[in-house]
């Protein structure tokens, strides 16, 4: 019996020992051949594209940059982009790899247009000191389609997609129509001072800006709330795109194009189009920018130019003003420019800037101010009996006549038909009296 | 019986401790980054770098070889080029010439990381160059090298200096005599602007305020300075301050020096005269190596120099001699003897007094030493190096009367020949053939016509001390 179970043990043991060259795996390859599976898809995806890859990638900073792109199985990469003038139309050759890091990595390994953007030293575009734009040069595989390839910034986690181009996207960009395409929407985004797209009975302002790459965009609705939304743009052959979409109300603008030579006009993700109109003035009510702690506390002519800007309606201040500047020169002196301020939640002051030959002066006059529901009152004005705003009386005496006699005022933007917003303090009691210039 | 029912199940457990012991770890390897499909560039760092040092070359970017946290940016191709060749050319040939292949090949850092930009601190400083462990050396901001700028070539070739100079004192310990020199000066925070300016750090005889922090650093950065900036710039340096400072100076140099062919058989004269060279004709720092500027705009020599230890061409020498002609035959009586010509520069107004010593060799005195002033004015072009002397009106006084003296022989013979055409600066005139690589080309200096090499005065040239 012992003997039995003795020689059963041992078969058993036998049978069921271990193979020592075996290694227990979950899945059928090895770590290293399954991540390489995943770094050579990528790879092969990159450099399969027959005719390059249309691009875009996130800064944190400011908005989108497009690029067209083409990569080889030589590890080089080469790209042209919306960032200035020549990156536009002169392509750049680099290295880039696809790393094994956490998963497979997109890596732009030598400096090029796309390293311009996290490059830590501030004067290269304007960026952070130590951190440029805030966005990614590694980037990591998220997903694919056939045709897309989606990616994450391995340090800020910005958005980046690559496209692959048409044949006949691939001759634009390596024939220069990429610059004159961003010229063109450029100069006609221009043509607007106040753009904006009408949906119901909203309107909703569409500030493109160029420079920063973001679109901004408010309305004013019926319950007095003000809802303002911002998208990142990047320009593309046809116009521009925002990766990431606009809200408006219920819909999401994804791009803008060319409506003719003058027009622009909005598209969603299902194709419908929207109208981008030129609203006669902003679309955000002045009381809403124009305070002591707004965007603006600053009304006058440019600094250093005494030219109001046009408007369309009168305004006796623009023969005071005529006027005050031709007394100025009849006693040998030239206005600058002015300043009306917002200068804390309780004063205000008006400064004249002159000068006498070479000189400069200022003449100041201080007022208390309350703001309520939009108008706005000037009392209590005080230092014109001395300094500067006396001994100029003989030539600042309209002026000051003008002014102290506003009574309340409402804050209103004034209609104009030049590219210009210009805000106005529209006298309630005698409408053709208004103080106006421009936002600083 | 029983030993057999003991035994088996003992080989069964035997069986399963040994048989049953699976491979704990799984052999792959995961760091793909060097991984890449070589490049003209890569071939040519392979072939310049790998094959001849050992060393290995890294510009892709790699996070992890700087701040992992911060953004630095990646190098630019067309700078990594340039950037090694001013390795190759200001450190590893000079060190490979003096010192050997086998000595550069075993202490040269194995790995070379390049960056474009520099890696920003909190406190408002940059990162310039680290060095890790004598392996490994990280230079930044290399997008923004030039290598028409000299100074720019010179300052990052001293941190590749300094921190090799950390390798030698790690092999072979720094010598003791060093530690002493500056003992009580040495100041932890030394980028203090209030407690160390650089003019406190100067007169303290250290050569750079960062050679205050610890004597380890000193010593590094005192052989860096003076292999790169030279030893006409530390020689500079040295006097700028105070005698204590002067001494202390020379003190360290002289440690250095024998450190280096002591601990390291180094020649570090030769070596430092190869560096100069290379940095005169790969990277064309002319301007700073130039006679003018050492002796014009720093005045590191004595700014009188005497003909009868100059080194002359023979044109100089028959002009000299006419007018020594014509200050013997100015008095039968007394037979004046020209002693010497000295030439009195005064670089804070560009002039020059030439002042002829003389004694009479007959008469009652033939004792006393007379001088003779004769005034010029010169224009300096530290470009191009060129001198052009002007005859201005003479003074009044004792030595101007003597000078009446001779004043005809003199315009003829010596003015003319200073203010005929305009001459060109530079060291060591008298033998063409002579190099910074050779020994002494520092020691004589002076001018020769432009255009005619073969004329020239070469003055034997007396540093400053304190």
């Amino acid at each position: 019996m012992k003997n039995i179970i003795n020689c059963l043990l041992i078969s058993v043991l036998f049978l069921t020992g271990c193979s020592r060259s075996e290694i227990d795996m979950v899945f059928d390859k090895t770590p290293e051949e399954r991540m390489g599976d995943q770094q050579r898809e990528l790879k092969n995806q990159l450099i399969t594209a027959e005719y390059g890859w249309k691009a875009y990638n996130e800064t944190l900073l400011r908005g989108n940059y497009g690029y067209y792109m083409e990569f080889d199985d030589k590890d080089r990469v080469k790209m042209l982009t919306d960032i200035n003038a020549t990156a536009s139309t002169d392509l750049r050759e680099s290295s880039y790899r696809v790393r094994l890091i956490n998963g497979a990595t997109l890596a732009f390994e030598t400096y090029n247009y796309i390293n311009l953007l996290n490059d830590p030293n501030p004067s290269v575009m304007n960026g952070q000191r130590g951190e440029g734009l805030k966005s990614d040069i590694e980037f990591d595989f998220q997903r694919a389609t056939a045709d897309s390839i989606f990616l994450k910034g391995r340090k800020y986690a910005t958005q980046m997609l690559l496209v692959r181009a048409s044949q006949a996207e691939q001759n634009s960009y390596l024939n220069g129509e990429y610059p004159s395409s961003i010229e063109e929407i450029k100069s006609i985004i221009s043509l607007y001072s106040n753009p904006a797209i009408a949906l119901g009975n909203l309107v909703y302002s569409f500030n493109i800006n160029s420079a920063s790459k973001v679109i901004e965009s408010g309305t004013l609705q019926s319950d007095g709330k003000i809802i303002m939304n911002t998208g990142k743009f990047h320009f593309t052959l046809d116009g521009l795109e925002l990766g990431g979409g606009i809200v408006l109300g219920d819909i999401t603008i994804f791009g803008v194009k060319r409506n003719g030579t003058d027009k622009l006009i909005a598209y969603d993700r299902n194709g419908s189009t929207y109208d981008i109109i030129n609203n006669p003035t902003p679309i955000i009510p002045l009381i809403n920018l124009f305070a002591y702690n707004g965007t603006f506390k600053t009304l006058g002519t440019p600094t250093e130019s005494n030219v109001l800007p046009q408007i369309n309606v009168d305004s006796d201040f623009k023969t005071v003003w005529q006027n005050t500047i031709e007394r100025f020169v009849t006693s040998g002196r030239n206005v600058r420019y002015f300043d009306f301020v917002l200068t804390n939640s309780t004063t205000a002051t008006f400064n004249l800037f002159y000068n006498a030959g070479a000189s400069n002066f200022t003449a100041t006059v201080t007022f208390n101010y309350t703001l309520q529901d939009g108008i706005l009152t000037l009392t209590n004005p005080s230092g014109h009996t001395a300094g500067n705003w006396n001994t100029r009386r003989a030539q600042i005496q309209l002026l000051e006549d003008f002014l102290f006699n506003m009574g309340p005022m409402k804050m209103e933007w004034v209609a104009t038909s030049g590219n210009v917003n210009v805000a106005g303090l529209h006298s309630v009691a005698n409408p053709n009296k208004i103080l106006y210039g421009i936002l600083k | 019986m029983k030993k057999i029912q003991i035994i088996i199940p003992l080989l069964a457990i035997l069986i399963v401790l040994d048989g049953c012991k699976k491979e704990d770890k799984i052999n792959f390897e995961f760091d793909e980054s060097q991984e890449f499909v070589p490049s003209e560039l890569d071939k040519w760092i392979e072939a310049t770098f790998l094959n001849p040092y050992n060393i290995e070359v890294i510009y892709r970017y790699n996070r992890y070889k700087g701040n992992v946290e911060r953004n630095i940016a990646p190098v630019q191709e067309n700078k990594v080029k340039d950037q090694m060749l001013v390795v190759l050319d200001g450190f590893l040939k000079p060190y490979q010439d003096v010192a050997g292949t086998t000595f550069i090949k075993n202490l040269a850092p194995k790995e070379w990381v390049l960056f474009g930009s520099t890696s920003y601190n909190n406190d408002g400083s940059q990162i310039l160059g680290t060095a890790a462990g004598a392996r490994n050396i990280t230079l930044y901001e290399v997008n923004a090298l030039d290598v028409t700028v000299g100074s720019q070539v010179r300052r990052r070739l001293r941190t590749i200096h300094h921190e090799f100079t950390h390798t030698l004192q790690q092999t072979k310990s720094m010598p003791l005599d060093f530690e002493g020199i500056s003992e009580g000066d040495y100041f932890n925070d030394w980028t203090n602007n209030t407690l160390n300016p650089q003019a406190l750090s100067d007169s303290l005889g250290f050569v750079s305020r960062y050679g205050r922090s610890q004597f380890f650093e000193d010593f590094a950065e005192t052989a860096a300075h003076l292999l790169v900036e030279g030893q006409l710039w530390y020689d500079r340096h040295a006097i700028k301050s105070n005698a204590k400072a002067y001494a202390r100076l020379k003190k360290k140099e002289s440690s250095v020096v024998t450190y280096f062919r002591d601990s390291h058989n180094i020649d570090f004269r030769r070596l430092q005269r190869e560096f100069q060279q290379v940095m005169f004709e790969k990277y064309n720092d002319k301007t700073f190596q130039s006679f003018g500027n050492w002796f014009f705009t720093e005045r590191l020599f004595d700014n009188t120099t005497y003909y009868n230890t100059a080194n002359k061409s023979a044109d100089v020498q028959s002009l000299v001699d006419a007018f020594g002609q014509v200050v013997y035959n100015a008095s039968t009586t007394n037979r004046y003897q020209m002693e010497d010509i000295r030439f009195m520069f005064n670089p804070s107004n560009n002039t020059l007094v030439v002042r002829v010593p003389f004694r009479g060799t007959a008469g009652s005195n033939t004792t006393t030493v007379y001088l003779a002033d004769y005034n010029f004015g010169y224009t300096y072009d530290a470009a191009t190096q060129k001198i052009a002397f002007t005859k201005t009106a003479q003074g009044e006084g004792a030595t101007y009367n003597n000078a009446n003296l001779f004043l005809t022989g003199f315009m003829q013979h010596i003015s003319s020949y200073l203010t005929g055409s305009p001459f060109i600066l530079d060291w060591s005139l008298e033998d063409a053939q002579r190099t910074r690589l050779d020994e002494g080309f520092n020691n004589t200096g002076g001018f020769y016509k432009e255009g005619n090499r073969n004329s020239f005065l070469d003055f034997s040239l007396s540093k400053k001390t304190l």
